[in-house]
């Protein structure tokens, strides 16, 4: 049994979807970290209030030394544009996951989130595991129709465990912190200009949430987060649960003040149940 | 035998990459668990690793926050009180209220560093704080005006954080 897991996780796969998420995953970061690094090229770590998330020893050690900064922003961006268009994406990600490393290290309150955890995971099978595409993205071959190149099975099957994984467990919590038999939602909605809900949310419900929606909403929520996942399993279903995870991902991020990094790397992450097996006859790049 | 045979047939990078993906999908699950079924049926609180996948699981609020307090803010030119995500150090692209809110709630002397930018970035001498402290379910409301003056930032941190502490106490349950 196991040697045939083995196997399936290494058969090939058309790398389109992967190459695709791989290009939303740099354009999330860039999104996320480019404005919070931009703004601090000279002192990006004194005098800020430190979010003691990762490593706050390695960000003492690299305020001391001059320039560490500037280099890491450097490498940053380098290895952002690298990970977007070139082949040795396992170079690129390795330097991004280090670069992440560094930022949430030194001074995590620009830039900490819900989505960095999941992102981080993703960015780190990047740098490990074969992705296998093309030489060049931005390549003639990124025309829709044209071959992407293969991947083996094993990159997308650990990214989609992340995504849905954690959408699952997301249901999971708040289903056993009694999301069952409250109504949530209607707090959540009724919350204040200035915290997690749009402007927009405030402005229309200004005058109380009606109880049919916000009931409506923790049960789709819900359901939503536990029942999705499940069916992904089957591959009949893909199709529904790509679409369905868009729907509530978009809703997410008209409702609530997120990052476009967390509603990228769960939307995006969702294409990847479009994943194909590699056509024969096709070179496999492994 | 056979079966040996074959798995020896595996090259050693694929052995390899199976390893990693084992010991990676075990860490995810565990994190995952340790946030859900472990503290709901086993030992009653979160495992504290110092990893971040164990500490922080996959929900930023699973609960709408019932104890809460934000902070708007003007200045002898504007009119109309402000969201003090626009004086955050660094921007933050479609979710600056959020992050602000999140920061000041886990920090509330982080006012004190939003005081300084807006000195900084408005060039002025003073700017005014309005500080709402919410009790959401039992509609408790309390509302506090502050002035920060540029040369004495940190005894407006000291006193405002001091503030919202108390207020924060009086909403406990």
């Amino acid at each position: 049994m196991w040697h045939r897991l083995a196997q399936h996780l290494f058969s090939p796969v058309d790398a389109m979807a992967l190459t695709v998420f791989r290009i939303i995953l740099v354009l999330g970061l860039a999104l996320h970290f480019l404005p919070a690094t931009f703004a601090h090229r000279s002192n990006y770590a004194h005098n800020i209030v430190r979010f003691p998330v990762m490593l706050p020893e390695l960000g003492e050690f690299l305020v001391n030394i001059p320039g560490s900064m500037q280099v890491t922003h450097i490498v940053f961006v380098l290895a952002l544009v690298g990970a977007a268009t070139l082949r040795a994406t396992r170079l690129f990600f390795s330097l991004i996951v280090l670069c992440l490393y560094v930022y949430l290290s030194v001074n995590a309150l620009n830039t900490n989130t819900l989505g960095l955890w999941p992102t981080l995971n993703i960015c780190t099978l990047f740098a490990v595991l074969p992705s296998g595409n093309p030489r060049y993205t931005l390549s003639p071959s990124f025309i829709p129709g044209i071959w992407f190149g293969s991947a083996p099975r094993l990159l997308p099957v650990l990214i989609l465990i992340q995504v849905l994984g954690a959408f699952f467990f997301a249901g999971l919590e708040k289903l056993l912190a009694g999301w069952y038999a409250s109504d949530p939602m209607k707090e959540f909605l009724s919350l204040p200009p200035g915290s997690i809900v749009r402007p927009w949310v405030y402005s229309l419900f200004s005058g109380g949430v009606p109880g049919f929606l916000s009931v409506l909403l923790t049960i789709a929520t819900l359901a939503g987060e536990i029942v999705l996942p499940v069916l992904a399993i089957f591959r009949k279903y893909r199709t529904i649960v790509f679409l369905s995870f868009e729907i509530f991902f978009a809703g997410v991020m008209l409702v609530l003040d997120i990052p476009p990094l967390f509603y990228l790397i769960f939307a995006g992450g969702a294409l990847l149940l479009l994943t194909r097996d590699a056509p024969t006859g096709r070179p496999h790049e492994h | 035998m056979g079966r040996k045979r074959e798995a020896k047939g595996f090259p050693i990078s694929q052995r390899i990459y199976l390893t990693l993906a084992a010991v990676w999908c075990g860490l995810f699950l565990f994190g995952a668990l340790n946030h859900t079924i472990i503290p709901a049926f086993f030992t009653g609180e979160k495992l504290n690793f110092r990893i971040p996948g164990f500490q922080f699981g996959y929900v930023m609020f699973n609960k709408a926050p019932q104890r809460y307090f934000y902070h708007e803010y003007k200045t002898h030119e504007i009119e109309a009180w402000r969201p003090v995500s626009e004086l955050a150090d660094t921007p933050a692209v479609f979710y600056s209220q959020s992050r602000a809110f999140v920061n000041h709630l886990l920090y509330p002397g982080y006012v004190g560093q939003t005081c300084r930018n807006a000195i900084a970035r408005l060039n002025l001498q003073k700017v005014y704080f309005r500080t709402m402290v919410v009790r959401n379910d039992l509609g408790q409301k309390y509302e506090g005006l502050s002035l920060c003056w540029s040369h004495d930032v940190p005894r407006f941190e000291k006193e405002l954080t001091e503030w919202i502490t108390a207020q924060m106490r009086r909403t406990e349950p």
